[in-house]
């Protein structure tokens, strides 16, 4: 074998993110932005972070939201609706 | 017994965990973490007066268990700093999870292992087994023969682990009782002398545990990686060898003495029959080498000093042309009916055109003494053997089986 | 920009028969008789009923159509408020507001809404039942920092310890401003942490990923290195329960004992659930898993969870504290005194509800945290220097059943096993309520 100097690789995964999974909802979440009063709590409590904060409101990712619907469950105001992907 | 002697040329009367203490000491170790195990703890008081005098200034650790402990010097090592762990049979095999992660994320650790039988049953004596029943675990072992090659091979064990061209992590496999229990003379070099031998080790650069660059230590990648990094680790191991031989002789140059290379040769000229051996038991061998020479036989003797990497080339160099070959062993490789050294001596003996009768001795299980006379009995039966093939291949010294 | 404002949170037909405290309560808001502007809702032939406001919403009907221009929504808390004196009395929000929630004196014209009683709602300090709460969202929110957590990692949809840890390592980031190391293991979490689903997605923050025997030590070699380079780098473990309470408890327990400067966060979903949900040291009396199933001689786990939280506080480490994944703003202050530890272990033992593996809807998972602590199956305390306090008292302690039912988990529980559970958690919140008392229990 030839000689070599190995500085040593600790190799490590190619660098996935933000792969798109929407091919894993059933239902995706409506949000009633004229109900909503910007509390936040969903997104707070959106496992997937894909809530995001824009200069008028709160808006949710459809590319990478899984569906699960915690969103609609938490809202206070029931602003939020679980809709069955067509 | 602890001393507290500086650091200089000073010629001591210790056992092999004093000795190796002092070689630890002498490294500068920055992160160590070891349990108490028979026969290894005399080395941790040592270690710990060394501490507490200032000799050594580093981080010690009593974990609450070998799994830990191990997993702390690792876990340091990848951050960079220089780490040392001890332990024996059942300690090494509680820390088996972390000590298979040592190797695979090439750590330069050294650790000193003092061999003990195995447990059950419960018997606090020595033997080979604990250690040479890891030798295919990852780590380079090398093997003293006295309490000097104690101290010697400690520092020998830095200077190749963190060698740029290495990067493995090395085992210094101390005959437990034997070496760790019984006072031999020690010649403890300066502190000066220590650190110009290892000051090649300033030019190695190695990948490390950082918060800021982020790094990523040991977390997933995918599946054909891991091949390379594999066959990267075999270069590695190989370059070992090599570099091992260069360092002994760096040895041998700065301290006067050197233990001779990955193999030792004794009396291997024209001896018809050698003996070969690993650890203490040499000693008592060259002993019965002189006898029977004296008898008129020409037998020789052949230490393996390295047995991982398998110096397979010096091997082959010292047993060509000979006509029998007796290995002493003081383990057994389960399920091959024979010793470990056995079946690695065999492996590279198939190379050879002209290849000598293999034969193997198991003695030393459950810590017996291998006596002159019982290697006297071995090198008979290996002369017997190079000439009738019904002569069996495995003898049991000690039950004359 | 986002409010993230007081919100008024009601547990939908959740009152209690006959109760109209919170109508009461509103009615004297003001001190004198008012117009209360809640109302109840009842539904037909049902004998809960529930109760509504007004959602202060952020397109307000009632503003629109208000001809003088009298409804605003406030930027600062969110409140939408009627000037009382630009109000015409023309009734035109009453009749804008879909819910109804515009109230109308009707002999003065006057109208009233909800306007959350300047910030301490007085319909919540009334309710007996605690159906009614006020949340400040902003309290969690001003904990948490950049999101070093891509999207579209591969765990469960309504994953409990991806929320976790996606909150976790925001507030790591914003309370010490500084590059912090994570430790993790196999679990759930190798996910994320071992980039294995799918890929690297937790980009910004060194990760050392450790055996499921040793993440404690391994942090501990990492601590004493930087020790002694004068470095003091965030050392963050956010481990399951099988590693902490099983596999690794020895290592933990030693780290506790040696007292290293590491914050270690147990993440428990009570099972080893990424193999497939078996149970673990922390898996509650009576749970199904598949190796407690029910069936044949099996009736689910028939021994109880190991207390981890409490053992770690017995140990006399610097501060422990239990935390729920519903409870966010109680986790985030914890994490907070944890990560400002000087010297000393820290350990976080965070609930984190496993749709998979407990067997309930995946869109219930704060509900399903929310009532381990209502029930009080999982009491919220910390101990700093040994000294325990209860972070949360329920306002009305809730029967386990109410968290059980969530749950197929326990769906096999019959009304013996149910009450051995009540007993866990009524004894379990006590002993925490006593041991309060003392100075240090790791003294005693």
């Amino acid at each position: 074998m030839e000689s070599k100097t190995s500085v040593l690789p600790w190799v490590v995964a190619p660098t996935l993110a933000n792969v798109p999974l929407e091919g894993w909802r059933t239902e995706r979440p409506v949000m009633d932005h004229e109900k909503c009063c910007q509390c936040g709590l969903c997104y707070i409590y959106c496992p997937t972070g894909c809530i995001e904060e824009k200069t008028d409101g709160l808006e949710i990712s459809l590319d990478f939201c899984k569906g699960c619907g915690i969103c609609a469950c938490e809202c206070p105001n029931q602003a939020i609706a679980m809709v069955k992907e067509t | 017994m602890g001393t507290e002697i500086e650091p200089k040329n000073e010629r001591l009367a210790c056992d092999g965990n004093i000795a190796v203490a002092y070689g630890v000491m002498l490294c500068r170790p920055d992160v160590m973490s070891f349990l108490p195990i028979t026969p290894q703890h005399g080395m941790l008081t040592q270690l710990y007066q060394f501490h507490c005098s200032g000799l050594i200034d580093a981080e010690i650790v009593e974990a609450e268990g070998e799994q830990s402990a191990m997993s702390i010097v690792n876990a340091a090592s990848a951050c960079g700093s220089r780490t040392f762990i001890s332990s024996s049979a059942a300690g090494l095999y509680f820390a088996w999870d972390a000590f298979k992660a040592t190797y695979s994320l090439r750590l330069p650790v050294v650790m000193v292992n003092v061999s003990r039988e195995e447990c059950p049953p419960a018997i606090v004596v020595h033997s080979q087994q604990d250690i040479v029943g890891a030798r295919d675990q990852g780590w380079i072992q090398i093997y003293p023969e006295n309490c000097q090659d104690c101290l010697d091979m400690v520092l020998m064990a830095y200077r190749l682990a963190e060698d740029k061209e290495v990067l493995l992590p090395v085992i210094v496999c101390m005959d437990g009782f034997y070496l760790s229990h019984l006072t031999e003379v020690v010649d403890v070099p300066a502190r000066a002398e220590v650190d110009r031998f290892l000051a090649p080790l300033q030019e190695t650069e190695r990948v490390k545990l950082t918060a800021d660059p982020v790094s990523i230590c040991g977390a997933g990648f995918v599946d054909q990686d891991l091949a390379q990094v594999r066959y990267e680790y075999c270069e590695a191991m190989e370059r070992a060898k090599g570099k091992f031989a260069e360092i002994d002789g760096e040895f041998a140059k700065t301290f006067g003495r050197n233990c001779g290379g990955l193999v030792q040769e004794y009396r291997t000229d024209d001896a018809e029959v050698v003996l070969v051996t690993l650890g203490t038991v040499t000693g008592t061998a060259r002993v019965a080498v002189d006898r029977k020479r004296a008898e008129g036989l020409k037998v020789g003797l052949v230490r393996v000093t390295m047995l991982r990497p398998l110096p397979r080339e010096r091997l082959r160099e010292a047993l060509q042309g000979k006509k029998a070959v007796g290995v002493i062993d003081r383990n057994i490789c389960f399920g091959c009916n024979c010793g470990g050294l056995f079946m690695d001596v065999k492996s590279v003996l198939y190379d050879l055109d002209d290849r000598p009768r293999a034969v193997n001795f198991i003695d030393g299980i459950g810590g017996l003494d291998i006596s002159v006379d019982h290697l006297e009995k071995a090198i008979d039966i290996a002369y017997r053997a190079s000439l009738d093939r019904s002569v069996p291949e495995v003898t049991w010294l000690a039950l004359e089986r | 920009m986002v409010g993230f404002y007081n919100v008024l949170k009601i547990e939908e037909l959740a009152c209690p028969a006959g109760c109209s405290a919170c109508l009461q309560a509103c009615a004297k808001r003001q001190g004198a008789e008012a117009l209360p502007v809640i109302k109840l809702i009842q539904k037909p032939g049902a004998e809960v009923h529930g109760v509504a406001t007004c959602y202060q919403c952020s397109q307000p009907r009632c503003l629109e159509a208000c001809p003088a221009d009298a409804i605003s929504k406030s930027p600062d808390d969110g409140v939408v408020r009627i000037d009382g004196e630009a109000c015409v009395r023309c009734g035109a929000c009453v009749e804008a507001c879909a819910y109804g929630q515009i109230y109308q004196d009707q002999e003065t014209d006057q109208v009233f809404k909800c306007d959350h009683c300047g910030g301490a709602p007085q319909c919540v300090a009334a309710c007996p039942q605690g159906v009614m709460s006020f949340l400040k969202p902003s309290e969690t929110k001003k904990y948490l920092g950049k999101d070093n957590v891509s999207h579209g990692v591969y765990m469960c949809q309504g994953c409990a310890p991806e929320a976790a840890f996606r909150f976790t390592q925001r507030v790591v980031e914003k309370v010490t401003g500084q590059p912090a190391i994570y430790f993790g293991t196999s679990s759930c979490m190798a996910l994320i942490l071992m980039s294995a689903g799918p890929g690297r997605s937790f980009l910004g923050n060194s990760i050392f990923y450790a055996r499921m025997t040793n993440v404690a030590s391994s942090m501990t070699g990492v601590r004493r290195h930087f020790k002694r380079a004068g470095k003091d780098v965030p050392l963050i473990a956010f481990a399951g329960d099988g590693s902490t309470a099983d596999i690794g408890f020895q290592n933990l327990s030693g780290a506790a004992e040696r007292g290293e400067k590491i914050v270690y966060i147990c993440y428990d979903n009570q099972g080893y659930m990424n193999t497939g949900i078996q149970k673990s040291g922390a898996t509650p009396y009576g749970a199904w898993t598949t190796s407690t199933p029910v069936g044949g001689p099996y009736r689910g786990k028939t021994s109880p969870a190991k207390n981890v939280p409490l053992i770690m506080a017995f140990h006399g480490v610097s501060y422990v504290a239990t935390a729920s994944s519903a409870f966010l703003e109680d986790y985030a202050e914890k994490l907070a005194k944890a990560l400002q530890v000087k010297d000393g272990l820290s350990y976080i033992h965070l609930n984190t509800p496993c749709t998979t593996g407990w067997r309930f809807p995946m869109d219930k998972t704060v509900e399903v945290g929310r009532m381990a602590v209502e029930t009080n199956m999982f009491p919220l305390w910390e101990a700093e220097q040994g000294k325990i306090r209860l972070t949360y008292r329920p306002k009305k302690v809730k029967p386990i059943t109410e968290y059980t039912k969530l749950q197929g988990r326990f769906a096999h529980l019959k009304a013996e096993e149910l009450a051995k559970l009540q007993k866990e958690a009524d004894a379990g919140f006590s002993l925490i309520e006593r041991l309060a008392g003392l100075e240090n229990i790791s003294q005693t």
